[in-house]
């Protein structure tokens, strides 16, 4: 008995060893059923806290990351979307397998040049015509119109935003239907003016402006904005009308660009008929 | 004595919290697959030469535990430590100088020699560096691998501790 006792008392260390080696491997082969107890229970108390404050942190620098590719997702939405596509059901009717061709294109671009305090406001954008942008295509905005591109070079373009003393846009009520031309003054940045409404129009504040069916650059019913303010002289024919924008240029961030799929084919057959034949 | 206790205290806080912390979160890219950053095991290396094995032993468990709780990894950090610390009085031995450890209860480099110091450091720590990917491979992966992530890893940390300890120099 006492050899006993000296033997284990001799290797104690040995023994001590063998014994948390082999409780090590136990945890390690259950680690799954450990994990929902004690063990790690205990261990959130410590650890747990650290490692959330640090995702915390680091899901924050994150955030660029992700901005970009909710715009991505958005883009991709618009694309996806019935109004992106030109339905072919009315006029062929003998082409029953391409009931659909596209007509819209969208392009996500971010804003990476702005103002508005001058009179002709230019926005810059970081895509360019490798990306598809051409001259004269439509910015959107968060469903919004935002402008119309000028010019592109490979991998930027410029556009005219609506603050711009050229800017023609079409536009029309959203219910009645009354269509005349935005421009905007050159004054204040949330406020363009619609003109050539008719007198005979029945125009309230709180009306609905949007785009033009007859438009080329924008596809239709796009939002712009809402009547804040309309008067009409004694004697003149058409309207005073001011427009509140619903795109504002002050945190204009992330676009999409409209590409028309069929212009090149619209202005064709347009320019054919010749300018007296188009009413303007 | 009790200023040794202190400073122990201190070092395995340090360690720790930097272990768990900075290095875990160290991200090497698609190299920190075969290559992990160890500094923690210099704490229980630092632990007084004489004292008895079984509190070592005790020690090293519980301080892999703690590091294990932070690498979600049960148990092979406590393998890992324990083995090194089981091991460390035989490199003692091997190492042992003239007249014994009898003047130098302290592992103090500039006492018993830079030689000593870092013979003593290289042989434990690749003892902690072969038992925990021995586990971490016999567990999930292939042998040769767990060869290649230990040699790698004594190879990066090695180096770091050696650092730390000719910048702080530690006396107790």
């Amino acid at each position: 008995m006492n050899n006993l006792i000296n033997f284990f008392y001799r290797f104690h260390s040995f023994f001590l060893f063998t014994f948390l080696e082999v409780a090590a491997v136990y945890m390690m082969v259950n680690y799954n059923e450990f994990h929902n107890r004690v063990y790690v229970n205990s261990a959130n108390v410590v650890s747990g806290y650290f490692t959330e404050r640090y995702s915390g942190f680091s899901d924050y620098l994150k955030l660029r990351t992700i901005n970009d590719s909710l715009a991505n997702a958005y883009n991709e939405y618009l694309n996806r979307n019935p109004n992106a596509y030109y339905d072919h059901k009315v006029d062929s009717k003998i082409v029953e397998d391409t009931l659909y061709q596209k007509r819209y294109n969208y392009i996500s671009a971010k804003v990476i040049g702005n103002s508005i305090d001058r009179p002709n406001n230019i926005l810059t954008l970081n895509r360019g015509s490798q990306h598809g942008i051409e001259k004269d295509a439509g910015i959107l905005c968060n469903g919004s119109i935002a402008g119309i591109v000028l010019k592109t070079s490979k991998n930027y373009s410029v556009a005219m935003s609506l603050l711009h003393r050229d800017i023609r846009v079409n536009a029309k009520f959203k219910n009645k239907g009354y269509f005349g031309s935005l421009v905007w003054k050159g004054t204040d940045p949330r406020v363009m003016t619609l003109e050539n409404i008719p007198r005979h129009a029945r125009v309230a504040l709180g009306d609905t402006i949007v785009t033009n069916n007859y438009s080329d650059i924008f596809p239709a019913n796009i939002m712009i904005g809402t009547v804040v303010e309309q008067d009409i002289n004694s004697g003149d024919s058409y309207y005073n009308i001011d427009v509140q924008l619903n795109t504002n240029f002050n945190n204009i961030e992330y676009v999409n660009v409209v590409e028309y799929l069929m212009r090149d084919e619209r202005l064709e057959l347009e320019t054919s008929v010749g300018r007296e034949g188009v009413v303007d | 004595m009790n200023s040794t206790i202190i400073i122990n205290v201190i070092r395995f806080a340090v360690l720790i919290i930097v272990q768990a912390l900075i290095l875990r979160a160290l991200n090497f890219g698609e190299y920190s697959y075969y290559f992990k950053l160890f500094i923690y095991p210099l704490a229980l290396l630092m632990l007084p030469l004489k004292m008895p094995t079984w509190i070592t032993l005790l020690i090293a468990f519980f301080t892999g535990l703690t590091i294990d709780m932070f690498y979600n990894s049960a148990g092979m950090h406590a393998g890992a430590c324990v083995a090194m610390m089981f091991f460390r009085p035989v490199f003692m031995n091997i190492l042992e100088p003239r007249g014994g450890y009898e003047n130098n209860p302290l592992p103090n480099k500039d006492r018993l020699g830079n030689s000593w110091f870092v013979q003593y450091i290289a042989y434990c720590l690749i003892v902690f560096m072969l038992v925990f990917f021995l586990y971490e491979t016999f567990l999930f992966e292939n042998f040769g691998k767990g060869i290649i992530k230990a040699l790698l890893s004594y190879a990066a940390s090695l180096p770091v501790i050696l650092l730390l300890i000719f910048i702080f120099n530690p006396k107790r």
